[in-house]
């Protein structure tokens, strides 16, 4: 009796320091609103918002939406630069971030350095419940540092859809119209 | 001794070389030399990685997933060490059969007391996530408003789809009729509001608070009760003297009727 005792004892000690390690583990892991996006903060562009929408967002919605598209264009250049799809999916909808990870096999740095240096958020359609935007961003201005520090200067006119989830404006769909080589000459090889 | 020296890759030869090119894309035949190269092509959103098989003179690209992408202009880049070497394509999709058809609604909830127009917000989107145009129109998006019906009923824009759908509330009732009887072994009345229907003939929503207000003996007493299926009951104690009562539903009030028997 004594001996069944003490053996439940030993297992009842095992699973609670188990258990604890388990539930320490995933306490590591921070709520988004207390994690420090080190991607978005280092990022810094210009952005130029016209409406011409039929219901027209208010301005305090305009800065919301300019600080978001700021942020996904930083996170859209360490896609473009590394591959991680995950760092910016607070501001990917579920079915692009799906997308992207169709064409994922690990962090893959690509020696290239994408830069935006200026948009023209021209916003075509924003619903009357302020969760879906459609806009037209013309004369990107994207500057690309190839390994041997050449820029490569390109602008480029996109379509693009926003959807408001979760306080942020994510990236659901886009559509490149143009993206036109603004250097003379194209990018030299290295040799 | 030992010069330490790079020496310069030589630029591979694109054998079946082509300007645009179709995701998932076919094998591409490079004609080179060494067996250190990685390769990739640089999209507008992510480099795709390729894998790489060698053969006598060369190497073969394939790409492992049979996936497309956003297209764009992009970038076919070979590395070799230090050595990098471009090639400008441009990428479409083979097939985007898998087209969803957006359609936001907003507001999702109408109620006739407040307006039945609804603004409507359409684009497609290909199974890769790229935008394409609209089925008979030649632009990405297309808005405009919709008058509803002012049936109420939940609605889906497609059947299939439980999150497409919205409703249309019953608006307010706009008249009130009142009935009673007498239950002889309670000793009560049983008064009954409705049905109860709103402008549009639909029966008002399930919850609605009916006040039934009477007054018997120099006191006036109100009792509340909610709406089921547009009816509304209430059991009024007897009193000895005539009981005067009407009900109300916000500002809608009906005729007072007297309960005696």
């Amino acid at each position: 009796m004594l001996r069944i005792f003490f053996i439940s004892l030993v297992a009842l000690l095992v699973s609670f320091f188990a258990l604890q390690n388990y539930f320490d583990d995933h306490m590591e892991i921070k709520p988004v609103f207390l994690c420090t996006d080190a991607i978005a903060l280092a990022h810094h562009t210009d952005i130029e918002v016209t409406v011409h929408s039929r219901y027209k967002p208010d301005s305090m919605q305009i800065e919301n939406l300019r600080k978001d598209y700021s942020n996904l264009w930083a996170h859209l250049n360490h896609l473009y630069a590394t591959n991680d799809v995950e760092a910016g999916k607070e501001y990917y909808t579920e079915d692009w971030f799906r997308q992207i990870c169709k064409h994922y096999n690990g962090i893959r740095p690509t020696q290239l350095q994408r830069n935006d240096a200026e948009h023209h958020l021209h916003i075509q359609n924003w619903s009357t419940d302020d969760l879906v935007c459609t806009a037209i961003d013309s004369n990107v201005v994207l500057n690309t540092t190839l390994p041997n520090k050449t820029i490569q200067k390109t602008k480029a006119n996109i379509a693009i859809v926003l959807l408001l989830q979760g306080d942020h404006w994510r990236i659901d769909a886009m559509r490149v119209l143009s993206d036109n080589n603004m250097n003379e000459q194209p990018p030299p090889n290295p040799n | 001794m030992v010069a330490c020296t790079h020496k310069a890759s030589i630029q591979p030869v694109w054998i079946n070389n082509v300007d645009i090119l179709f995701m998932p894309s076919d094998s591409m035949v490079f004609k080179a030399t060494g067996n250190n190269w990685e390769a990739c092509i640089q999209t507008f959103v992510q480099p795709i990685p390729l894998s790489i098989k060698y053969t006598a003179d060369g190497f073969i690209l394939t790409q492992p997933t049979r996936h497309g992408a956003i297209e764009s202009a992009a970038q076919l880049i070979l590395s070799n060490g230090q050595d990098h070497f471009y090639y400008n394509v441009h990428i479409i999709n083979k097939e985007f059969s898998a087209i969803q058809n957006r359609d936001y609604r907003s507001p999702k909830t109408l109620n006739p007391d407040y307006g039945l127009v609804q603004q409507r917000l359409k684009h497609s989107i290909d199974q890769w996530r790229n935008l394409i145009f609209l089925p008979n129109k030649l632009e990405y998006f297309f808005e405009d408003e919709l008058k509803l019906a002012p049936k109420a009923g939940v609605y889906r824009i497609k059947a299939d789809e439980s999150l497409s759908a919205y409703y249309v509330q019953p608006g307010s009732c706009t008249a009130i009729s009142i009935s009673y009887k007498f239950n002889k072994d309670d000793n009560n009345y049983t008064v009954i509001a409705g049905p109860l229907y709103d402008a549009y003939n639909n029966m008002v929503a399930n919850g609605t608070l009916v006040a039934f207000v009477y007054t018997a003996n120099f006191k006036t007493h109100r009792m509340e009760t909610s709406l089921i299926n547009g009816v509304a009951t209430s059991f009024i104690p007897y009193q000895n003297n005539d009981i005067q009562l009407h009900a109300e539903i916000n500002n809608t009030v009906s005729n007072t009727i007297t309960l005696s028997h």
